[in-house]
């Protein structure tokens, strides 16, 4: 298992258009991917699940990865949200 | 006759029958279904959300056909959640483990997932339960088997409704949709952001409306008063008919005025381009009919991010602009940071006043390597030629000439031989009176007139016991941009203007009078401005800015030149200025 904690920069946290984002990323790795963040976790791949995280900008979220390729995941869910989460400029 | 009070989402009036857009209530029961059958309605589940899925893409592709990328991403989200992992599994979970029917199942777990995302602290978050609950009322009607794929009124109206759903929208189809009323709504919610995209008018808030309508009732929405009018009388249709046609008059004629160049009337011609942040307000300056960028801000690309952004991610963002801008130019202004408004991978000490202190060039020349990066990262990426950079903040000579020499070595460092145009902002009184020694420096000035009237009135921007100093008709301030423009154009160089006096329309008339080369402003006001630039004379204008400036108080010049804008344009279309 890997984890790894993430602050959202990105204009309006992990809302609806970020946040489907997020999970087209998670879904392309075989492992279980988590969030968690104000005390409540979420299935990384499920967009109903991560909004009722209610997790907006300047939020720290913990991803956790377990499975056959949590590194891999990990580092690439690290940097879209590191890099805004698919919002330009 | 009867009047509503509601809320309005733009200015738009409309004239139109009623629709009474009503679905019928699903019931849905809770019994407990035998063990046997639990198999049967586990499939009817899965085959529901197949239907779902392929009846949801039949009614939107037709009617997200053509709109603008986020409103297709409205429609794409919905979809997602049809294939939302954790839904599923909890349905199934409910009809397995639970003995509930697939429609009792549905309902209780996206009502939860509703509920919780309602109870976020962030507003907008909380609109999107309603994306939620589309989507759930859309597989129970599948389920129930009442499915219509479009509950149409006969011809174009205005839909009276308690709440919509976009879904719903993309049922009724664009053209039968003339105006939209609700009894609930939110501005928030994606509805409202697909109705205003789409130019339909929207009225919300508009208390018990329903019990009241009948369908086919000759009904009025006036935008501007916010109301919704049941049987007007004629008086009333014809004042609003009126003021519909030329509203769209107006509106085509600014659209078609958005593509044109803005020449004056007597054939001098004024670049009225945009200033923009990120790529998004690129894009819409462009779509506004903006002459390229004038003002391109950087500092986004530092606060947004933890740590200082690299030279790839520069030349990135400035390639994409710069292509998205071609033929016309982009002014990519380098970073105008202070103590104010400081970045966390930078140590700024507090200051006592930090308009006054290290901010824009002061604050790279103690950091070199922040306008190194940017001046490399600004040469690789003007393979198209078309950036040009401005440095904010200039009161010495010796910091345009330390520039001037680092773009040079920088450019000797990666061999590059074309042109870079440098130019610098006027906003310190020093740059504007050394204006002549400064433009020899320079290939152009860009005039940032809000910190201009800053420094030059000494009062502070952010203190509003002090903003009666601070109007775009100080004669001082006039005086001292024509200042500016005769010392540049003796250069043949070109001037413009960055700051908001650029917006102001009654500022325009002044500013092409004082020889003005360039607007760059607020991308949604480019048509107007272009509008007004096409109404002028600039030989008429020179000899009325000369007598004006000998006006000795702003609120003079004001009245003045509000007078003379009045004078430009129709009476008629005056509302929109």
């Amino acid at each position: 298992m890997k984890s790894i904690e993430v602050t959202l920069i990105n204009s309006v946290g992990l809302h609806a258009r970020p946040a489907a984002f997020f999970i087209k990323t998670a879904q392309e790795f075989a492992s279980e991917i988590t969030i968690e963040c104000n005390n409540r976790s979420a299935d990384g791949k499920s967009l109903l699940d991560i909004l009722t995280l209610g997790a907006v900008k300047g939020t720290t979220i913990k991803i956790i990865a377990n499975g056959i390729d949590e590194d891999e995941s990990i580092n690439k869910l690290m940097t879209i949200v590191k890099d805004g989460l698919g919002e330009e400029g | 006759m009867q009047q509503f009070t509601g809320k309005s989402l733009t200015k738009k009036n409309v004239i139109g029958p009623c629709f009474i857009y009503t679905m019928d209530e699903i019931r849905i029961q809770d019994k407990k279904l035998p063990l046997d059958e639990l198999k049967q309605e586990l499939l009817k589940f899965q085959s529901t959300l197949e239907i779902a899925e392929t009846q949801y893409k039949r009614i939107t592709e037709d009617f997200v056909k053509g709109e603008a990328p986020e409103i297709c991403e409205i429609f794409d989200a919905l979809k997602i959640i049809l294939k939302d992992p954790q839904f599923i599994s909890k349905v199934s979970s409910e009809i397995q483990d639970n003995q509930h029917t697939a429609e009792f199942a549905i309902e209780i777990v996206l009502e939860d997932y509703a509920t919780r995302i309602e109870s976020t602290s962030d507003s907008y978050l909380q609109q999107r339960a309603s994306d939620i609950r589309d989507i759930k009322s859309f597989l129970l009607e599948l389920l129930s088997g009442k499915f219509t794929s479009q509950i149409k009124p006969n011809s174009p109206s205005i839909i009276i409704a308690k709440e919509l759903f976009v879904t719903d929208l993309a049922r009724i189809g664009r053209k039968r949709i003339l105006g939209i009323v609700l009894e609930n709504g939110a501005f928030t919610s994606h509805l409202a952001i697909v109705v205003k995209s789409m130019g339909i008018p929207l009225l919300i808030e508009c208390n018990e409306i329903l019990s009241q309508v009948k369908n086919g009732t000759q009904s009025i929405i006036n935008g501007e008063e916010g109301k919704l009018i049941i049987n007007p009388t004629q008086e009333i249709i014809d004042h609003i008919k009126k003021k519909i046609a030329i509203n769209s008059e107006m509106e085509e004629n600014l659209k078609q005025i958005s593509a044109d160049k803005a020449i004056t009337t007597d054939g001098r011609r004024i670049i009225v381009a945009g200033n923009a942040a990120n790529l998004k307000e690129v894009e819409k300056t462009i779509e506004n009919g903006g002459e390229g960028i004038g003002l391109f801000r950087t500092e986004l690309l530092y606060t947004e991010l933890s740590s200082l952004p690299t030279k790839e991610s520069l030349i990135e963002i400035f390639q994409k602009v710069s292509q998205k801008c071609l033929p016309n130019d982009v002014i990519i202004r380098t970073l105008d940071l202070g103590s104010d408004k400081s970045i966390p991978s930078l140590f700024m000490e507090e200051e006592a006043n930090p308009a006054l202190g290290v901010r824009g060039i002061r604050l790279t020349d103690k950091n070199p390597y922040l306008i190194k990066t940017m001046i490399q990262a600004l040469i690789l990426a003007n393979k198209n030629g078309n950036l040009k950079m401005m440095i904010p903040m200039i009161s010495l000579i010796e910091e345009i000439q330390a520039i001037n020499q680092l773009v040079m070595k920088t450019k000797e460092e990666l061999n590059y031989k074309d042109e870079l145009s440098i130019g610098i902002m006027i906003e310190t009184p020093s740059a504007a009176i050394l204006s002549d020694k400064f433009i020899r420096c320079v290939d152009f000035f860009s005039i940032g007139t809000n910190d201009l009237t800053q420094y030059v009135m000494a009062a502070d921007r952010i203190n509003p016991n002090v903003s009666i100093f601070l109007s775009h008709f100080q004669p001082s301030i006039l005086r001292l941009i024509r200042e500016v423009v005769i010392n540049a154009h003796k250069e043949k160089k070109w001037v413009g203007i960055c700051g908001e006096m650029a917006s102001n329309f009654a500022s325009i008339p002044i500013l092409i009078g004082l020889g003005i080369d360039e607007l760059s402003l607020n991308t949604e006001d480019i048509p107007k401005v272009k509008f007004v630039v096409r109404q002028s004379n600039y030989e008429e204008l020179r000899v009325w800015v000369e007598n004006l400036l000998e006006l000795e108080n702003s609120s003079e010049i004001q009245k003045q030149a509000q007078k003379k804008l009045e004078e430009l344009i129709e009476p008629s279309k005056l509302c929109f200025f």
